[in-house]
């Protein structure tokens, strides 16, 4: 007897048709952010950092965040065509960390100058509060199926999400309880103010170049 | 808090569903619900008398006749 085939199974199958497409689309983004940020990358002082990493969302990674979105985390066995992969907009991303604030501002300017086009959708924090910039889209010329996604991150936030991805990747519920939001804002905002501090620093103390007569 | 009322009631948490559940009740709530109605409405539900043969589900959209099907071969 063929066992019947599930939502899982044709989202599989729908991932590794679009896979040669995602991989392009996550090269093109990278590569085109590399190149419309090389001036700000030159001009970093010492002390500043900018970093552009791609990654391309893994088979099950992509099939757990549409599950995510059903209630129950359950696909409906019944509904197989309901579900695709391609209403992801993040199965090709980049993330660009920067340091420092002012450095960031700087990025997303000129980013969100060159894909004018492209939607924004910020990551908000529990609290409503804004913590980083984000925008996905189609790459023109590579993929009219595959979105694209960028956010433009302030550096500690972005390793810090980092770890905490991965510690929080499969609690959904104590990701939502009211005391681990106020632990996640608390971290946040210490982050926010290190990153402060030391610009703070590096302002006031930092002797201002000389005027040339 | 809700998710205390649903504690001390004997609902347990399922991460790979994302729900919580009783099996003597035979109820399960989606953290949607529970995350979406309010602390009263929790505490009705779980007092709420149903027929007690198969599972009931609060969910905030019902869950088609397959979904249950699942979760039910998933909670026992």
């Amino acid at each position: 007897m063929t066992k019947e085939r599930t939502p899982e199974d044709q989202l599989r199958e729908e991932y590794f048709d679009l896979l040669p497409e995602i991989t392009r689309v996550a090269l093109q983004l990278e590569a085109e952010i590399r190149f419309y940020t090389l001036p700000i990358l030159h001009s970093l002082k010492r002390h500043e950092q900018l970093i552009v990493e791609s990654r391309i969302k893994e088979c099950e990674s992509a099939i757990n965040t549409l599950r995510d979105k059903q209630e129950g985390r359950t696909f409906d066995p019944q509904n197989q065509d309901g579900y695709t992969l391609m209403k992801l907009p993040d199965l090709a991303g980049v993330r660009v960390l920067v340091f420092p604030k002012s450095r960031l501002l700087e990025v997303d300017l000129l980013l969100r100058h060159r894909f004018s086009e492209w939607i924004s959708k910020p990551v908000i924090d529990d609290f409503g509060v804004k913590l980083a910039p984000k925008y996905y889209g189609f790459c023109k010329g590579v993929s009219r199926r595959v979105l694209g996604e960028y956010q433009v991150v302030p550096m500690l936030l972005g390793l810090f999400w980092k770890v905490e991805h991965s510690a929080m990747y499969k609690f959904k519920a104590v990701a939502t309880f009211e005391e681990m939001k106020k632990h996640r804002a608390s971290v946040e905002s210490a982050l926010a103010q290190f990153e402060e501090g030391i610009e703070s620093f590096i302002q006031t103390y930092t002797e201002p170049p000389h005027e040339t007569s | 808090m809700k998710k205390d009322i649903l504690r001390e009631a004997e609902y347990w948490y399922n991460f790979d569903r994302d729900i919580f559940y009783n099996r003597k009740a035979k109820k399960a709530f989606s953290l949607e619900f529970v995350d979406d109605k309010s602390e009263e409405e929790i505490q009705l539900r779980i007092q709420e008398n149903t027929n007690g043969n198969g599972w009931t589900f609060y969910f905030n959209s019902p869950p088609s006749e397959g979904v249950k099907n699942i979760l039910e071969q998933v909670l026992g």
